[in-house]
């Protein structure tokens, strides 16, 4: 009879702690999803811009033509790249180059550092850089978290069972082809 | 000194040279003749250890170029040391996840001990509400027992209950235990004694801890710190560069966070503050002062943000709600049990139930809740219980009247009763006896007559005292628990949420760093907030939702006040006796007039800022410094009133310890002298000799270990007062309640 309690009490005690940290390791892998989304939503918004920042110069910066078209030639080439990680990388390193060029040129234009609207777009630019940045980085220590989570006592035990795999980190070399690409719906 | 500059010679107490104003520095053997080349990295680890770096082995001599280098740097003069010099990193380096889990395990036990303190502050009251709650459980057992009988055994209980003072009296003259302590309180048997403490104090708790949460949720709607918005807060305006900027830099942070961006407000006020306010991360708000924006820079306005963001992040609106819901507790607790003696207490109990049971629009609910939340919270400290200050000044109006008072009309019903047993004892004749009781009644007439325009004040008076005659007991049970919640509220349970709040900051601190991972953005942010801004004139209720402390406008008034005090005494002295070089030398009467000078100085300082308000002047500075100007209460108030939020503890750690804290997690920031923490020293030039202070500090503590005993003994004093008042209001009750009901 004791015994029988004993055992009971025991199961419910695992039981319940096995809800636990199921739980926890849901909402901390889909805090790295969502982390992971958050990082698109701010390239995306960076891609929304670029138009806005080609109209706004185009005036100004006739001899530059160059300049402006390798801007436009990568944002086209990131949207075209889509989900294909590496290109996508590639282009967006491509566009983050050539938006400093375009603000390192217009320097020289003093009309244009005057311009109130040149002003707040590059504003808004280097804000987004900064959104990236930032994006980046929740996405690198909701990893962390996650992955602290999966690998210390007491959900290493059963982490692997229920299917929590290790998620990767956002390195520089995030472009490398053996990088899984998550399934993520956004 | 010779100036290095031009070669001028100048006067000994000059600070800059006449000629060009370079600065001059006194002479030090070391300094004056050879520039000091700075220390290069390795040359000044060398420096702080001689022996090598712990764990490190030392530089292997065969390698000259470390040595090399340093003659090779440009030789720069070391200046006065500059406010952000950078310094060598601390030896106990954190990182900012490790500091993170320090912080929130002290949070856990700060929040433990908060607990109990809250609970050790429900005490007094609870002996008070455990008899008024006893009495509706009587009344409505009996009404139960209309319906359905009830058994004996409940009735016996309730006897047992409501006398349980008799029995703990009884059992101290109980012979079975003769012999043991005579009389003494350890003749109660434990059980007794447990039995006891449970009846009266746990309902009253149970009650409290059952009302708080009902406050959070009705609290909830403004959530924390809405009397900020009211101040004219205003949405940025996007075209204004700063403030997209600022919008910019929030959600960016909000981003490193993982929460949604929160609200910004902007507060059209001179001081550079911020403060995050609402109810939970959903529905935060992030309100700036337009004075930051142009104060910090972009890398400090992040840092700043990024402890409020880390704030929101934390939970801490959450557990601010929780602190303001438990001075509501005893706020509202309070009002309950005051509402028989005072009618400030009855229309916070009134108003309470019309904002729960009435229907509004929203925007005057939220207005509602934030007066009733005032009226709460004050309300633990208002022991003005308006319905008995009348009898201090009763009847001004009518004892002013010539002729007879209606006062004394009171004392008819006593004069009817004598002439009525002296004409009896005098045996006077029926028609005499009547003649005098007529005559007595007459002479009130005449009374009422005269006053009669006063006649409706007498009735009303009247009624006043008959209340009063009734309510007197309870008056009198109400008032020690009421004073004992005003002392613990103010010396256990405020401090004790204060250092769990300045825990949370720190917390926060440690969060910001790694969202924005730039400890020196939010170190020399902080810095200057302290340096330059302040108080927001009217955030004085939602003062600790602020990044820096009202305490830092106020420390700095102060210690600009003093500083300008001083600057006024110097000169008056010198001008008093021009012979005497330092402080203190000359003699006592021309010290005197120096003092009086420097106070008239001040005195007209205050005048000439009063005058010129036109230009941001701190409110505060023109109170201070007449304040200043009766210097004796400057000292005792100093660690006190002055912090801002006029608790013991400031809500707010010092900036010291903040900055101590930062270092540890990278920031590079220099020793500041900077601080928000006033310290005035009146006559801090006079030496006092260690002998004679080896000899006071004694007699000193001495005097304090005294203070602070009699002040446990006051309060135990109050508690047994108290818990005496219970326990015959409780037998008082259920006497009452055999009178009505006998069952």
């Amino acid at each position: 009879m004791w015994i029988a309690i004993a055992v009971g009490v025991v199961i419910l005690v695992i039981a319940i702690l096995l809800i636990v940290v199921y739980n926890g390791l849901v909402g901390k892998r889909n805090q790295v999803r969502n982390a992971w989304g958050q990082i698109d939503v701010q390239l995306n918004r960076r891609h929304d811009l670029i138009p806005n920042l080609v109209n706004a110069v185009k005036g100004y910066m006739t001899h530059e033509q160059g300049i402006l078209e390798r801007v436009t030639e990568a944002r086209s080439q990131a949207i075209a790249a889509g989900a294909n990680v590496q290109q996508r990388a590639e282009a967006e390193n491509q566009l983050t180059g050539a938006l400093r060029s375009v603000f390192a040129v217009a320097e020289n234009y003093p009309q244009l550092r005057a311009n109130e609207n040149m002003l707040a777009l590059q504003e808004e630019l280097s804000s987004t850089e900064n959104r990236i940045a930032f994006a980046r980085q929740h996405y690198n220590d909701s990893v962390m978290e996650y992955n602290t989570a999966r690998e210390t006592i007491p959900a290493v035990f059963v982490a692997g069972m229920l299917g929590f795999a290790q998620e990767p980190l956002f390195t520089l070399d995030a472009a490398a082809p053996e990088r899984p690409v998550p399934q993520v719906a956004f | 000194m010779i100036c290095p500059r031009c070669g001028l010679w100048n006067p000994q107490h000059n600070a800059t040279c006449e000629s060009c104003g370079e600065p001059l520095r006194a002479a030090t053997p070391a300094a004056d003749n050879q520039p000091i080349a700075p220390l290069s990295g390795a040359a000044a680890i060398s420096a702080a250890f001689p022996a090598g770096l712990p764990g490190m082995a030392a530089p292997p001599a065969s390698e000259p170029d470390i040595v090399q280098t340093a003659p090779s740097q440009p030789r720069v003069r070391v200046d006065e040391p500059s406010l952000y010099a950078p310094v060598l990193g601390p030896v106990d380096r954190e990182s900012f996840f490790a500091a993170q889990r320090r912080h929130r395990r002290a949070t856990w036990r700060l929040t433990a001990g908060s607990a109990v303190a809250a609970i050790i502050t429900g005490v007094p009251l609870s002996l008070i509400v455990t008899p008024v709650f006893f009495a509706i459980i009587l009344i409505l057992t009996r009404l139960l027992h209309i319906v359905v009988p009830v058994p004996d055994i409940i009735w016996d209980a309730y006897r047992d209950t409501g006398l349980v003072l008799v029995d703990v009296v009884e059992s101290l003259d109980d012979p079975a235990t003769s012999g043991v302590g005579e009389g003494d309180i350890s003749r109660v048997p434990p059980s007794l004694f447990l039995k006891a403490a449970a009846i009266w104090l746990l309902p009253g708790i149970l009650l409290m801890l059952a009302i708080w949460p009902v406050l959070i949720r009705l609290f909830r709607h403004g959530g924390v710190g809405g009397v900020l918005l009211s101040l004219g807060a205003r949405p940025p305006v996007m075209t204004d560069l700063e403030e997209r900027q600022l919008v910019n830099v929030i959600e960016e942070i909000a981003i490193a966070a993982g929460l949604p961006p929160p609200r910004v407000m902007l507060l059209d006020s001179g001081v550079a503050n911020a403060a995050a306010v609402g109810s939970s991360p959903e529905d935060a708000t992030i309100v700036v002062s337009r004075a930051l924006l142009d104060d910090l820079d972009r890398d400090e306005t992040q840092g700043v943000l990024g402890h409020l963001v880390a704030s929101i992040g934390n939970g801490d609106l959450r557990a601010a709600m929780s602190i303001v819901a438990i001075f509501q507790t005893f706020g509202f607790a309070s009002a309950l049990v005051k509402a028989p003696i005072s009618g400030q207490a009855r229309t916070t109990v009134r108003r309470m139930l019309g904002y729960i049971f009435n229907p509004r629009k929203p925007h005057e609910r939220a207005e509602e809740a934030r007066v009733i939340s005032g009226m709460l919270t004050t309300g633990i400290w208002d022991t003005n219980e308006d319905d008995f200050d009348w009898v201090n000044d009763e009847g001004q109006a009518v004892t002013e009247q010539p002729g007879p008072s209606v006062r004394w009309l009171m004392y008819f019903p006593l004069l009817l009763i004598i002439v009525f047993v002296a004409t009896i004892v005098l045996e006077f004749p029926d028609a005499l006896r009547q003649l005098s009781l007529f005559g007595v009644v007459a002479l009130a007439g005449w009374i009422v007559w005269h006053q009669r325009r006063y006649v409706v004040y007498a009735v009303h008076q009247g009624a006043r005292w008959a209340r009063f005659m009734v309510m007197l007991p309870y008056y009198m049970g109400a008032m020690m628990p009421q004073f004992m919640l005003m002392i613990l509220t103010g010396f256990v349970l405020e401090p004790m949420l204060a250092f769990l709040w300045r825990t949370r900051r720190y917390l926060a601190d440690a969060t910001a760093v790694q969202l924005t991972r730039q400890p020196d953005g939010l170190a020399r942010g902080l810095a200057g907030l302290v340096e330059r801004g302040g108080m927001i004139p009217g955030g004085k209720w939602a003062g600790p939702l602020f990044v820096v402390g009202p305490a830092a406008a106020t420390a700095r008034t102060v210690q600009a006040v003093h500083e300008r005090h001083r600057q006024h005494l110097d000169e008056a002295r010198k001008t008093a006796d021009p012979t005497a070089t330092a402080a203190g030398e000359h003699g006592f009467r021309d010290e005197a007039r120096a003092y009086i000078e420097a106070q008239r100085k001040m005195a007209a300082d205050a005048q000439e800022l009063q005058r010129t308000e036109g230009k941001p002047v701190e409110p505060s500075l023109i109170a201070l410094a007449s304040a200043h100007a009766e210097a004796s209460g400057a000292t005792q108030h100093s660690g006190f009133t002055a912090s801002g939020d006029s608790g013991v503890v400031s809500f707010h750690p010092p900036l010291a310890k903040r900055m101590k804290k930062l270092r540890r997690l990278g920031a590079t920031v220099a020793e500041m002298n900077i601080t928000d923490q006033p310290r005035i020293q009146v006559r801090d030039d006079i030496k006092v000799n260690p002998f004679i202070r080896f000899l006071l500090a004694p007699l000193i503590y001495g005097l304090l270990l005294i203070a602070g005993i009699l002040m446990v003994v006051v309060l135990a004093l109050m508690g047994a007062l108290a818990l005496g008042a219970c326990a015959i209001l409780m037998a008082v009750v259920y006497g009452l309640f055999t009178l009505i009901a006998p069952s």
